[in-house]
């Protein structure tokens, strides 16, 4: 026997001679409420108090509405903050909660809550905009606390044979873009009983169809359909095009911010469908070893971008090119996208802002 | 909010986490000490897997058997604790590094002839996670390819891959090669 081999033999013997642990202190952790598989309840509590500063910047919008109108009414911003203040009660209540799905929609609200909040800082108006930072902060670290904790318990429903991690995102980032553009439609809902104006219904109910798709497919993928998986992919497609066409009445920042993040999802069902065209490279995911450090890094990313871009200078409650708000105005959406629909004569024009006339 | 609240009123150990610990929890201990290479941290890794199980013994499957399932657990928890812990454990790593070596610290006494089992556990963490998680399933536990492809969650090919390349760094430490 080779010395190669000898080691290998007497290593076994010796790695064998470690004891288990004690039952009794198995069950002792199982009855104090341990669960290696969460997040832990002292750690659930730090990840609720970040979300509970997203709370205070959503709460904030409506003590700017407040302050700037001197009168409080549930429409507008503050109709509109009501979906992500309950949003976020919910995550807090889930944290811990041995549940897949749970787990995954905790992850996909704080998610659509750091989106919101960046949207919000970078081209949100002054001084709405200055509680973004404290949203994204609040979510960011949130997330950042999370990590995958929960993401690997067992679903009936959700037991994919591969791409577990792949699906896992899909489902999160899809989430996500439903509670964007819920959050988009209730705004443009609470505009539309504000100014009683009949484009802002509208525009509210294309993009609640949007997000209502959107959440068809996220139930699809969940029971691992492939028609999801289509839906999911066609479903980005088609809300970058009406994002950006100008139909769902978003401004051009946060239309282009949500087709960006349409994009980005376009490439994750990638190495599923060739795995399932016969490519012989399944499994190997490109992004398998890249993707706890490149969520982590795009975190990071966000709350930064979310801190530095509040400080973009801009005049105060004045619509600047850089600034626009959620909600465009209802004639320059007809400008941008449905007039040359409908054949109005003329090139789409550029369009050149100069401020509220 | 609905926390997980332990049940004082339940029986002390279910009967079925008792038959599979007496018949799996030495060998989900040893994996993990040969897979982690800290027999102390083996251990806490198995208690924890334990816990996983007893909050999850209505899904203890007959086929596959309960050793690939509570095996499993237990290596996803060992795959989560390596992801947390990377970076303090580089931190960790390089401090031991800078003050091992330091005559004031360790002293210049002989040192004693490591055994083989030694020698090998040295030659052990000159591999990475992935090539030491392969050989242990594959050289030393003598798993087949599919059986350690499943329980590593990637590909026969790459199983087979990662045993070749840790059996030659492997042979290389025994044998002096110096490259």
């Amino acid at each position: 026997m080779s010395e190669y081999q000898a080691a290998i033999e007497q290593w076994k013997t010796e790695t064998t001679m470690t004891k288990p642990p004690p039952l009794e202190r198995i069950d002792q952790i199982h009855r104090t409420g341990g669960d290696p598989e969460l997040v832990s309840t002292a750690r659930a509590w730090i990840i609720r108090a970040s979300l509970g500063m997203a709370i205070i910047g959503f709460a904030g919008m409506v003590g700017f509405e407040v302050l700037i109108h001197q009168r409080l009414a549930l429409t507008g911003r503050a109709m509109a903050v009501l979906l992500p203040i309950g949003a976020l009660l919910v995550t807090m209540a889930w944290l811990r909660q041995r549940d897949l799905a749970k787990q995954m929609m905790v992850r996909a609200l704080a998610w659509s809550t750091l989106v919101i909040g960046t949207i919000v800082s970078v081209f949100g108006l002054i001084p709405f905009a200055w509680t973004g930072p404290l949203i994204s902060l609040g979510a960011g670290t949130a997330l950042l606390l999370m990590g995958s904790r929960g993401l690997g318990l067992t679903s009936r429903s959700f037991q994919p044979m591969a791409f577990r991690n792949h699906l896992l995102l899909a489902l999160v980032l899809a989430t996500a873009d439903t509670g964007t553009l819920l959050f988009g439609s209730t705004l443009q809902l609470g505009m539309a009983l504000e100014f009683g104006s009949p484009g802002y219904f509208a525009q509210s109910g294309a993009t609640l169809a949007c997000g209502l798709v959107m959440a068809v497919a996220v139930l699809g993928i969940y029971r691992l359909r492939t028609w999801a998986l289509v839906l999911n992919l066609l479903a980005n497609v088609g809300i970058a095009f009406v994002a950006m066409s100008g139909y769902l009445g978003l401004t051009i920042p946060v239309a282009t911010a949500l087709a960006t993040t349409a994009t980005m999802q376009l490439m994750l069902p990638v190495p599923i469908l060739a795995a399932a065209l016969g490519d012989p490279l399944r499994d190997r995911s490109p992004f398998g070893r890249l993707g706890p450090p490149a969520v982590r890094v795009g975190l990071a990313l966000m709350i930064g971008i979310s801190m530095v871009g509040v400080m973009v200078p801009s005049a105060s409650m004045h619509y600047s090119i850089w600034r626009q708000g959620w909600v465009d105005r209802i004639h320059r959406t007809w400008i941008r996208g449905v007039v040359k629909q409908r054949g109005v004569p003329g090139r789409v024009k550029t369009e050149v802002n100069e401020g509220p006339k | 909010m609905a926390e997980i609240v332990p049940d004082d009123a339940a029986e002390a150990v279910p009967e079925r986490l008792r038959a599979l610990y007496s018949a799996h929890a030495t060998a989900v201990v040893t994996r993990l000490r040969r897979l982690t290479g800290d027999p102390e941290l083996a251990r806490d890794l198995a208690q924890d897997a334990f816990v996983v199980a007893m909050r999850r013994l209505h899904e203890v499957p007959d086929d596959p058997p309960p050793a690939a399932w509570i095996h499993r657990i237990a290596f996803n928890l060992l795959r989560d604790h390596r992801r947390s812990r990377r970076r303090r454990t580089r931190l960790l790593s390089m401090l031991r590094r800078k003050t091992t070596g330091h005559p004031a610290l360790v002293g210049q006494g002989p040192t004693p002839t490591p055994s083989l089992a030694a020698n090998l556990d040295a030659a052990l963490t000159e591999l990475d996670q992935d090539k030491r998680d392969a050989f242990v399933l594959r050289i030393v536990e003598g798993l087949s390819l599919d059986e350690a492809a499943q329980i590593l969650g990637t590909t026969v090919q790459t199983v087979s891959y990662r045993t070749k390349k840790a059996e030659e760094i492997v042979r290389r430490h025994f044998e002096g090669d110096p490259s």
